[in-house]
């Protein structure tokens, strides 16, 4: 069942700019905006600015330059603490962090799932409902009274998951979804973060992984190393812009050798073998 | 890209055996590694030892840790030497019946109550507690001083001192049998989770939990830095030197630390927490837990009554 819509846009950046105290800039001028029911990715290399920009969305950092809005509203420290519209936006948000084991801190899965709506001051008896649905849906009922800290890296990120789908978010920030993930995993992560943008959820995926970007997202922001935005276009339009790519080091030129001929292309799928050059060794 | 050219000295050196070589002392490295390890392995069999089902397993948690501290209490009260050895029987009872290993009683024995007793021994001198002498340990020279005290005849293991000892080791045992009575049926969750309903404050439980969480986390990070130290190491530097390696890693070990906390901090601001935790409300107590803690106080005050009338 699709949920109400949403007042579009769910965020607006407008000429954001972050730096950590004392640190170079983070994120220059950003502008961009996300409409209710999008997947967007968000792509750039190491230290582009991609987690620095989730966090800005999600209401942990707040920018030094310019403004970040949600639903609408302008995203401060005063306006992430008040009521109701902290709760409200902490409901609507959820946050997919890149490192599992910050993200689970509760003693056993079971009040992993159940720590958000119980802090979203949901009724008992609708939180036991919630975590019961939530693990049979990502399928970890079997892991209900584990600790976090026993599960396999692929396990936790589902129970991370999990955690956030039992707020019932209609927004979810995915950061480096696919990372250090076995392949089945992977794909598990990618279908249930589909399924759950066809149920209407609007997503925000920072990632490098060109593939993960390929599969999900409807639209691509590319982040340069001078951290500013480079692209903002279609995912399609985005990934077979080879020299965009490689711009912002998110395909790099590959050389090996066959016999005496040296083999050159860009290099990432899913357009590693679109361009090729060949050269002879001298 | 082109291939990255390797400097000439990178394939044009070999091991040089006409070298001064150093001298090995990498020993010195086994204590530091042994103790990560084993440090790393106690706490992954504490944390994964399961919960053996026992009838104190089925108690309610509230009302277990409500008997037990209890029965600690009572033990700390008796004053009469007999009547600890049955409290102390008691708790044996208790920890054979729910399943206790042996050899887990005694590790752990020998660890806590033999550290009391090494505090408690001087009482047992007639230094320090007056009464009928048992055994001579040393016979002073008369006349002798320490200092501005004047030193007995002999120094001697009183009776008396004797009985303090005996005391409170036996205090020492009952305590540490109970509690782990306690954790060994309990799992940390639920034991946490009693604390709060209990009445500690949330955060503190928030931070024991979280200490519970993350100690196997930053004791493995400890021993990967120790361990990324030694993998480059061909033997240990002046001491100077390796006081400076261990100041960096602590610094980075806090550094990790930080970050962690930093980080799990925004997953939970992230996931509505607003400074006043909500945790789940566990369920009520049952007539088994009423008859536990009757139990209790039923033994406790029979023993306060024979102690009081012999």
């Amino acid at each position: 069942m699709r949920r109400p819509e949403l007042p579009e846009p769910v965020f607006e950046a407008r000429d954001v700019c972050y730096s950590y105290p004392g640190g170079p800039p983070i994120l220059r001028e950003v502008n961009f905006s996300v409409q209710a029911g999008e997947c967007v990715a968000v792509l750039g290399a190491n230290a582009s600015g991609k987690s620095t920009l989730l966090h800005l969305l999600d209401g942990l950092y707040f920018p030094t330059g310019g403004k970040v809005l949600a639903f609408g509203r302008e995203l401060t420290e005063d306006s992430v603490e008040t009521p109701p519209f902290s709760r409200e936006f902490r409901q609507q948000v959820g946050y997919l962090f890149q490192n599992s084991d910050a993200q689970l801190f509760c003693a056993t899965v079971e009040e992993e799932l159940a720590f958000g709506p119980l802090q979203l001051r949901r009724p008992a008896e609708e939180v036991e409902a919630r975590v019961a649905d939530t693990l049979r849906l990502c399928g970890l009922e079997h892991l209900r009274e584990r600790s976090p800290q026993t599960l396999s890296g692929g396990e936790k990120k589902k129970v991370a998951l999990a955690s956030i789908i039992t707020c019932g978010p209609r927004v979810i920030l995915a950061d480096e979804p696919t990372a250090g993930l076995d392949p089945r995993t992977q794909q598990w992560l990618l279908e249930l973060l589909f399924e759950l943008h066809r149920a209407g959820l609007t997503l925000v995926t920072a990632t490098h992984d060109l593939v993960a970007a390929a599969d999900l997202a409807d639209r691509v922001i590319v982040l340069s190393e001078d951290h500013r935005v480079a692209a903002d276009a279609p995912t399609d339009t985005v990934l077979r812009d080879l020299d965009l790519l490689l711009a912002v080091n998110l395909i790099h030129v590959h050389s090996h050798a066959h016999g005496s001929i040296t083999h050159v292309h860009p290099h990432a799928h899913p357009v590693q073998h679109d361009y090729h050059e060949h050269a002879h060794r001298d | 890209m082109s291939a990255p050219t390797l400097p000439d000295w990178y394939f044009s050196s070999v091991p040089d055996r006409t070298l001064p070589q150093p001298r090995l002392r990498r020993r010195a490295s086994r204590p530091v590694r042994r103790a990560l390890a084993s440090l790393g392995e106690a706490l992954a069999r504490e944390l994964s030892t399961p919960v053996r089902n026992s009838w104190l397993a089925r108690i309610e948690p509230r009302a277990k840790i409500v008997g037990i501290v209890a029965l600690v209490v009572g033990a700390t009260l008796l004053q009469k030497v007999w009547l600890l050895a049955v409290f102390f029987a008691l708790a044996l009872a208790v920890a054979v019946s729910v399943r206790l290993t042996a050899s887990r009683l005694i590790r752990i024995w020998l660890g806590v109550p033999l550290f009391s007793l090494a505090i408690i021994l001087p009482a047992t001198l007639n230094l320090v507690t007056h009464g009928p002498a048992v055994l001579t340990l040393w016979h002073f020279a008369p006349g002798s001083r320490f200092g501005p005290w004047a030193l007995p005849e002999a120094l001697t293991i009183t009776q008396t001192g004797l009985i303090v000892a005996g005391r409170f080791a036996l205090r020492s045992l009952t305590c540490v049998t109970l509690v782990l009575a306690l954790v060994a049926t309990t799992d940390a969750a639920a034991l946490l989770n009693a604390l709060r309903r209990l009445g500690m404050p949330r955060v503190f439980g928030m931070v024991l939990t979280m200490s519970h969480r993350y100690l196997s986390i930053l004791l493995r990070a400890a021993e990967e830095i120790h361990l990324a130290k030694l993998s480059r190491t061909i033997t240990a530097g002046p001491l100077r030197r390796e006081q400076r390696w261990v100041a960096a890693g602590m610094g980075l070990l806090f550094r990790r630390t930080y970050r962690l906390a930093q980080e799990v901090h925004e997953a939970m601001l992230s996931r509505g927490y607003d400074g006043d935790l909500q945790i789940k409300p566990g369920p009520g107590l049952r007539p088994a837990d009423g008859a536990w803690l009757g139990a209790v106080a039923l033994a406790i005050a029979g023993l306060a009554l024979v102690e009081r009338l012999t």
